[in-house]
């Protein structure tokens, strides 16, 4: 035989030290979109493109209308200025009837400024509904005739979509709800950018760290379409992990090492459990009692996104270890849930038993012919009373357990449970 | 020609005609080692992507000391775990149809060795967990102590998914070998 069974380490080391496998095209037309998209985001005078140039343009496009609606605003208190740089030009021409003349023309002026901001007023949406100070507002209106002036003979409907988010950047992962107030809009499309395109939910999840781009589609009444653009920036929340390592038989001054593996952080502080507390990184610390402790971890990243975990005492009780099952369950009706359970929430949908220092474990489940309809070698899953998606009928069922426990005792049972139906 | 130095020196700029050389020339040996951690080909295809995602935005890291290919490798036996993690939920569950699949020997064989596709047959039918300790241990040489911290487990639990894994994969090798003997009585 060309292999030998009890070295297969060095038959997959070397059978896989050259192995090739072309990818389908596809995967690199993803990855040329997404670094495209990625260079898009990231501005630098190298990649100064065309997509820049429209987005300089389109802002500087909004400064200046934003400039006119301000210098609209403030004619009335600019009006006694310019009348005096009115004066003064006449003043170089120094004529008296034409002082006299520029009397009216502005007064005129003074009264269009007045009508001008009387449409204005009309036309041009107020942003003082929003309360969230934070929030930021995009609005785009489509084109706009004023309603009741004495020029337009004809009345038509303006439309209009304005969009808010509840935060605009967040850690992972982050809930967003866009708030849109619209006017005269037959239809509404928005597309979170992370994958999800919804035409009545509002609310989303980020679950991934990112730069994501919402879009909201709007027709009116007349079809015609307006897009708004936001951005949410998602910032990587980190993740703790942790090992400690100690001395188990330890009962008095037992030093303790912990090690921090956690991913994207640089800020922690640890909770030993016994009301001290340290920022290092790895820290060293010594209990002077050797009962449980509830020892937390907890991390935060450079944007200040943080996460905790808790860590299982590093001494070990001195209880014996066990493996208890219960006499019968009552499972969901509502469909299989794949059995994973807590032990700390005691549910009876699922069949699984209370157990203590458990190092292998394998649970199988048989009906009364004998047929085997779960089997699982993780503690942490228990049987839901479904076999093939379908829940079983009520009546006794034949466990068998078997495995060993962290002192390498091992451990076989059989036993029958009741599957009752509600 | 363009050496692996150019095209680097050249991604290091951005430079897409370069991105693009660095992929086809070194799609394949990873999407192979992708395959190898991945429960599926979808998964690998995701973690090839977001793999050479890193490599494009991290090469600039790359200092021309070790060997670029083992630093690539690095990169992607990395984004296999955390695909992994972000999937571990399911670490042990087995649908119980593939269960007594694992258990039960594979039959189709022609040639009187292994081939690298029935090899990678073997180890993609692992459980999630045990495929990963399995490809890392066996393959890439890590101590149990470094998988450990890669995986956030125990050093135990490492060993002990180890030497199951390595159990099942001993019991398919037989099972061919027997299958063939057999073939070669008749």
């Amino acid at each position: 035989m060309n292999w030998d069974v009890n070295n297969i380490e060095d038959l997959f080391k070397e059978s896989f030290q050259d192995y090739r496998i072309t990818p389908e095209p596809s995967v690199w037309n993803k990855i040329e979109k997404q670094l495209a998209f990625k260079q898009f985001l990231q501005f630098t005078p190298k990649h100064f493109n065309v997509y820049y140039l429209s987005a300089t343009l389109g802002l500087l496009g909004i400064l200046m209308l934003q400039f006119v609606n301000f210098e609209n605003e403030t004619n009335y208190s600019s009006l006694p200025s310019q009348k005096q740089t009115i004066t003064t030009i006449q003043n170089e021409t120094a004529t008296a009837e034409s002082i006299v003349a520029t009397e009216p023309i502005a007064e005129k002026e003074k009264s269009k400024t007045i009508s001008n901001k009387k449409q204005d007023k009309k036309t041009l949406p107020s942003f003082t509904l929003l309360s969230d100070p934070n929030a930021v507002i995009a609005s785009l209106d489509i084109p706009i005739i004023p309603e009741t002036t004495s020029d337009f003979s004809k009345i038509s409907t303006s439309s209009s979509v304005e969009l808010a988010l509840s935060q605009n950047e967040g850690c992972a992962p982050l809930a967003v709800q866009c708030l849109i107030k619209s006017k005269n809009i037959k239809e509404l499309v928005v597309d979170f950018g992370n994958g999800v395109v919804s035409q009545n939910n509002t609310t989303t999840l980020y679950t991934k760290s990112g730069i994501y781009i919402i879009t909201i589609s709007a027709t009116d009444h007349e079809g015609k379409q307006k897009t708004i653009l936001d951005t949410v920036t998602v910032f990587e929340t980190p993740k703790p992990i942790a090992i400690v390592d100690a001395d188990s038989q330890c009962t008095e001054n037992c030093v303790v090492y912990f090690y921090n593996y956690s991913n994207d952080a640089n800020k922690y502080l640890w909770d030993f459990g016994d009301e001290n507390f340290s920022k290092l990184k790895d820290p060293v610390h010594i209990y002077t009692q050797s009962d449980r402790k509830r020892i937390k971890l907890t991390v935060w990243s450079e944007k200040m996104c943080a996460d905790s975990i808790f860590i299982e005492s590093p001494f070990k009780s001195v209880a014996e270890n066990f493996v208890v099952f219960p006499t019968a369950f009552i499972p969901s009706e509502s469909g299989s849930n794949n059995g994973y359970y807590t032990l700390s929430n005691y549910s009876t949908d699922i069949f699984y038993p209370v157990h203590k220092g458990i190092l292998d474990y394998k649970l199988e489940i048989y009906n009364r012919n004998g047929l085997m309809l779960f089997q699982t070698i993780d503690i942490n899953q228990g049987w839901d009373g479904y076999y093939k998606y379908q829940l079983m009928s009520q009546g006794v069922y034949i466990w068998k357990v078997s495995g060993k426990y962290q002192n390498q005792e091992s451990f076989e049972m059989v036993g029958d449970v009741t599957l009752l139906r509600k | 020609m363009n050496t692996d130095l150019e095209i680097i020196e050249r991604c290091k700029q951005g430079n897409k005609r370069a991105q693009k050389q660095l992929y086809k020339q070194y799609a394949a040996a990873m999407f192979a080692i992708c395959m190898r951690y991945a429960s599926s080909k979808v998964e690998a295809e995701d973690i090839l992507q977001e793999g050479f995602m890193k490599v494009f935005a991290n090469i600039n890291a790359y200092e021309e000391k070790g060997m670029f290919e083992s630093w690539l490798k690095r990169i992607f036996i990395n984004t296999a775990i955390t695909v992994y993690h972000k999937n571990r939920k399911y670490r042990f569950h087995i649908d119980i149809d593939e269960a007594q699949d694992y258990l039960m020997p594979t039959t189709e064989r022609e040639t009187n060795t292994l081939t690298q596709e029935e090899l990678l047959k073997i180890i993609n039918s692992l459980p999630d967990g045990y495929r990963m300790v399995f490809n890392l241990f066996a393959i890439e040489g890590l101590k149990h102590k470094e998988i450990a911290e890669l995986m956030s487990i125990d050093e135990n639990t490492s060993k002990s998914q180890y030497s199951r894994a390595r159990k099942i994969i001993q019991k398919k090798i037989i099972g061919i070998d027997k299958e063939m003997e057999a073939r070669i009585v008749s």
